[in-house]
């Protein structure tokens, strides 16, 4: 017997709640017992009997969707809820009008030999070797609603959905020659059952279920993909599911009705497949105890390493660091063991090398760097983060001797442009009211809680330095964590596309344990013009990202969290250095 | 330690294997050193595909040609922009030369071929040894080419910024500028006392950040080239004029040509042009164009209404055949020309010099004292002072006997010496 190993049941809005309420409760009824057409109790549409009083007997021959199937204009009069169903039509007038007899009605009976199953195409269908799946099509089920999708990916093994989004096709109302307001598609993704290895090309058959119990399979040979491409693809399926809109609130409905929860799962699978294959090197001195351990995820060329070690690397106190860098690009593992052997040679520093292939370079990186650092503090410092002073190693290690424990237990420094003007200064959130164009209509008005970054436009020359401050979020480009406070956060989630908002997450679950993160006035360049590591190369990633960050924690942004001095962080009166609620950053002290 | 204090030289090319002034300074250095008193000097000479078969990319550092304590680095993959090197075998080597030598003093000339990171590499190897570094041009200032000369129009340039250095290499982001000068800032924050062979560099490497107490004067020195008496001519008009060097864009010989060009339109065409030098193949391709035609047009002249001869590249060993043939020596650079040995050259033959008024040649060469300038790039400018030269009664002579003799080798060693002790 097969297992369902997954019944995914998202949280719908009340509208689509109630017919998805109605669609399963049609699914659940048993076929011969509750048939398809008949209307429930207590409801007496046109022309059907009343609850309770005698009804005449079926005719054998009579099959509501032949029926329906048969006569569109009896079908479109259910649909319009003229008319119960095909049934109640054929004991008003079809009997009399002997319908059953007619030509169009007979050649389908003949042809299907039974009910016809509604028409179905699957226009998509993408298997990774873990078993996770994306699948895209539509179905004609105006009459007939489909109710349930099961795809065995292995003996014993299905995927099974029994809730998920339905989208409009206008190709497909073309094709059927419906009227708009059916959503015919389908968009499905599924996160492995287990972590067994399938064949994704045994994986060819789905079997869709509708309402009148009828099942129909559909063979389809699939695409063989990695994890990290069938996310992309996914998230590319995004925009044409919400009909060519980058509406992120008609994404979001797509991604709340199970897709995005299996996205998250997709994202962790591929970082959490990634650590199980490395390989580690180790290079120059080992010292029996480091102040911290510098985790860099390189991006580009191998040939970046030296240079970026060596100016990370080559000042005062430096030395009680180690410095890991890993490598998630296979074309890199060669220039970068050779880059190392360099290092070693012209450096002295105590380096490790991490190799690990990935797609996801940030998260898998950045993990893999935690895992094997040999000290007691963690720093992530993006390849774009130069420090500015030579001797900024003496200084995080004065900090961390010298500041209260709860100001270094998770903490930033200032990041600034190479023209001096502050790039991020900390994160913050800001709710905003914006305008989203939309074509042949009025701009729609949008109200959300974005994420925004303390910047200031005038260099550091010209105004005081900031003082320490707790903020809602500090950036991974550079963030330093006890080890023993990122263990019990539980480490970055790796739900996000790309690590994107790995960072935030991270120190809001820390706010929620009561410890802000810091930022300290530490400063370094930050030579972001190159695109960010983490950053989410397709829009409708950016969405999704959004979409998992904002389902996450507004109910606790707002409001306690919301703007650059938030009430939750700061109980006591706003000191004039410190960001203004505009959020343009750092104002001089008066 | 003992009495000998152990040198070694780290040069851009071995001079019999490439062209270019600095490796003859580095061997000019080294030849001399070796004649020392309680000095052990070696010399390392980076070399690449220019060295022909001699350079052997898998080979790290070997000796060369059985010269004692002669090196070749062979360089392999070097990282142009940064300086600074990908092949871990030819760092590896380095640190054993190291360690093998012991020396007390490694002395860089230039970073290019050599790298960067050789620097730190000493400094981690040898943490008491002193590393002098001399710079032969602007290297470390200007990416484009080390001249200081301006991308977008030609002109001097006097400062580097990641804007303006953006607007010379625009396919170099701004932000790589900044990049790299901290890298340069780091590799040479290690060295301890910076030297260059003229004092105009000075001022320049002080703005770009080397503190002034670190970065002195110490002249390029050359042996003598002249092997037999010069015989000068009597009674005759001293309108020869001679150019030496490579005929890249930024040495100046379209500037010649072009006043050439403005005397023979002028009617005057009693004097004769001598062109000493090769490398045509270094200039661009308009520069190239130019020289070529006008090289084409002298040849399709009658003998006697030529003025330029084009006399192809010439070896040290010939410099003084060619020298007999000239009065003058004409140095049209349109860049710092940072020291010009060619006016070193001049001197020792007794040839007064009339060169651009910018850079090492004004520093050098005395207007109206011991030779004449004109005005930098302006062939009229040019133009005027060779008719001058020509016409005016008595000022060869006055001028040629005032010309100084060039430094001496020795006089250059003296100064690192004196460097290498005040570690």
């Amino acid at each position: 017997m097969a297992t369902r190993p997954r019944i995914v049941r998202p949280v719908l809005p009340p509208d689509e709640r109630d017919e998805a309420e109605r669609d399963e409760a049609a699914g659940e009824a048993t076929p011969g017992e509750t048939p398809v057409g008949e209307t429930p109790a207590g409801e007496t549409p046109a022309g059907e009997t009343p609850a309770g009083e005698t009804e005449e007997p079926v005719d054998p021959d009579f099959d509501e969707a032949t029926y329906l199937r048969a006569f569109p204009d009896i079908a479109e009069a259910v649909r319009r809820g003229v008319l119960a169903s095909g049934l109640a039509h054929f004991r008003q007038t079809g009997r009399t009008e002997l319908r059953l007899e007619k030509p169009e009605y007979r050649a389908l009976l003949a042809a299907y030999a039974g009910p016809a199953a509604p028409q179905v195409a699957v226009d998509t269908l993408t298997i990774s070797p873990s078993g996770s799946t994306l699948m895209t099509g539509w179905s004609d089920d105006r009459f007939d609603p489909l109710i349930e999708i099961n795809l065995e990916t292995r003996p014993e093994i299905r995927h099974n959905w029994t809730a998920f989004p339905r989208l409009a096709r206008a190709d497909v109302e073309r094709t059927v020659d419906a009227a708009a307001g059916h959503r015919f598609g389908f968009l499905l993704v599924a996160a492995p059952v287990d972590g067994t290895a399938i064949d994704p090309r045994a994986a060819n058959a789905p079997l869709f279920r509708f309402a009148s119990g009828i099942e129909t399979q559909s063979r389809r040979d699939p695409v063989v993909a990695s994890d990290a491409d069938l996310r992309d693809l996914a998230l590319a399926a995004l925009p044409t599911a919400a009909a060519g809109e980058l509406d992120p609130e008609v994404i979001y409905g797509i991604l709340d009705q199970h897709v995005g929860v299996q996205i998250a799962a997709i994202n962790r699978l591929i970082i959490d497949q990634a650590r199980a294959r490395r390989l580690i090197e180790r290079f120059g001195p080992v010292r029996s105890r480091y102040r911290g351990s510098i985790i860099t995820v390189l991006r580009g060329g191998a040939d970046q390493i030296v240079p970026r070690l060596a100016l990370a690397g080559g000042g005062p106190g430096a030395d009680e660091y180690e410095f890991i860098v890993a490598v998630t690009n296979a074309d890199q593992f060669e220039p970068a063991l050779r880059a190392a052997r360099i290092a070693e040679a012209t450096l002295g520093l105590s380096l490790t090398l991490v190799l690990q292939p990935s797609g996801d370079a940030a998260g898998t990186g950045e993990d893999a760097g935690a895992d094997i650092a040999r000290s007691d503090r963690l720093i992530f410092m993006d390849q774009a983060v130069l420090p500015r002073d030579p001797d900024w190693a003496l200084r995080h290690s004065a900090l961390l001797d010298d500041a209260p424990a709860a100001q270094t237990r998770l903490l930033g420094g200032l990041l600034y442009h190479p023209d001096g003007s502050l790039a991020q200064g900390g994160y913050y959130f800001e709710q905003e009211t914006s305008l989203l164009p939309r074509p042949h209509d009025l701009p729609r008005r949008i109200t959300a809680v974005r994420l925004k970054a303390v910047t200031h436009p005038a260099p550091l020359a010209a105004r005081h330095k900031p003082a320490a401050r707790p903020v809602t979020g500090v950036p991974a480009a550079f963030l330093s964590v006890d080890r023993t406070w990122f263990e019990t956060l539980g480490g970055f989630t790796r739900h996000y596309c790309r690590a994107a908002h790995d960072d935030i997450d991270l120190c809001l679950r820390s706010v929620q344990r009561g410890v802000p993160a810091w930022v300290h006035p530490l400063p370094f360049w930050y030579f972001e013009r190159r695109p960010p590591v983490r950053a989410e190369p397709s829009k409708s990633g950016a969405i999704f990202n959004s979409w998992l960050l904002h389902r996450q924690w507004d109910a606790m942004i707002v409001p306690e969290l919301l703007g650059s001095a938030p009430a939750l962080l700061n109980p006591a009166p706003l000191d004039p250095r410190q960001p203004s609620q505009s959020g343009t950053g750092l104002v001089p002290a008066a | 330690m003992s009495g000998t204090r152990k040198i070694l030289l780290v040069s851009l090319g071995h001079p019999e294997l490439v062209l270019g002034g600095s490796p003859v300074v580095c061997q000019e250095l080294f030849d001399e050193l070796r004649t020392r008193a309680g000095v052990e000097c070696s010399m390392l000479a980076a070399v690449d595909r220019e060295a022909g078969d001699v350079h052997q990319p898998k080979a790290g550092i070997t000796g060369f040609d059985g010269r004692d304590g002669v090196y070749l680095l062979h360089q392999t993959d070097h990282d142009h922009w940064l300086h600074r090197n990908n092949e871990p075998l030819l760092v590896e080597a380095f640190v054993a030369l190291l360690r093998t030598l012991e020396p007390d003093v490694v002395h860089f000339h230039h970073f290019l071929s050599i790298g960067l990171d050789l620097i730190g590499t000493v400094r981690r190897v040898l943490p008491a040894c002193r590393i002098l570094f001399t710079f032969h041009e602007f290297a470390a200032i200007c990416a484009a080419d080390g001249h200081m000369v301006r991308r977008t129009d030609r002109s001097l340039c006097d400062r580097a910024s990641p804007v303006r250095c953006h607007q010379c290499l625009p396919d170099r982001q701004p932000d790589e500028f900044m990049i790299r000068k901290m890298w340069l800032d780091h590799t040479l924050g290690q060295v301890d006392h910076f030297t260059c062979p003229s004092h105009f560099m000075i001022e320049p490497y002080v703005t770009w950040g080397i503190p002034r107490d670190r970065i002195s004067h110490v002249t390029n020195g050359q042996r003598s080239r002249v092997v037999r008496p010069m015989l000068e001519p009597l009674g005759r008009p001293r309108d020869r004029f001679g150019f030496f060097g490579l005929l890249h864009d930024d040495k100046g010989v379209t500037v010649l040509l072009r006043a050439v060009s403005l005397l023979r339109e002028a009617g005057f065409t009693q004097l004769r042009i001598d062109i000493n030098g090769g490398g045509i193949q270094h200039a661009s391709p308009a520069v190239r164009r130019e020289i070529e035609a006008f090289q084409e047009a002298e040849r399709q002249l009658p003998a006697a209404e030529r003025i330029v001869a084009f006399n192809g590249a010439y070896s040290l060993d010939q410099i003084q055949s060619r020298m007999a043939r000239v009065d003058w020596t004409i140095v049209p650079s349109v860049w710092w020309e940072i020291f010009g040995l060619v006016i070193s050259e001049a001197w020792m033959f007794g040839r007064p010099v009339i060169c651009s008024n910018v850079g090492g040649m004004a520093e050098r060469v005395t207007h109206e004292g011991d030779g004449l300038h004109f005005e930098m790039g302006d062939p009229a400018s040019l133009a005027a002072t060779i008719r001058r030269a020509c016409t005016e009664d008595g000022l060869w002579e006055r001028l040629h006997a005032a010309v100084p003799q060039p430094p001496s080798r020795a006089a250059m060693a003296d100064g690192y010496l004196a460097l290498y002790e005040s570690a």
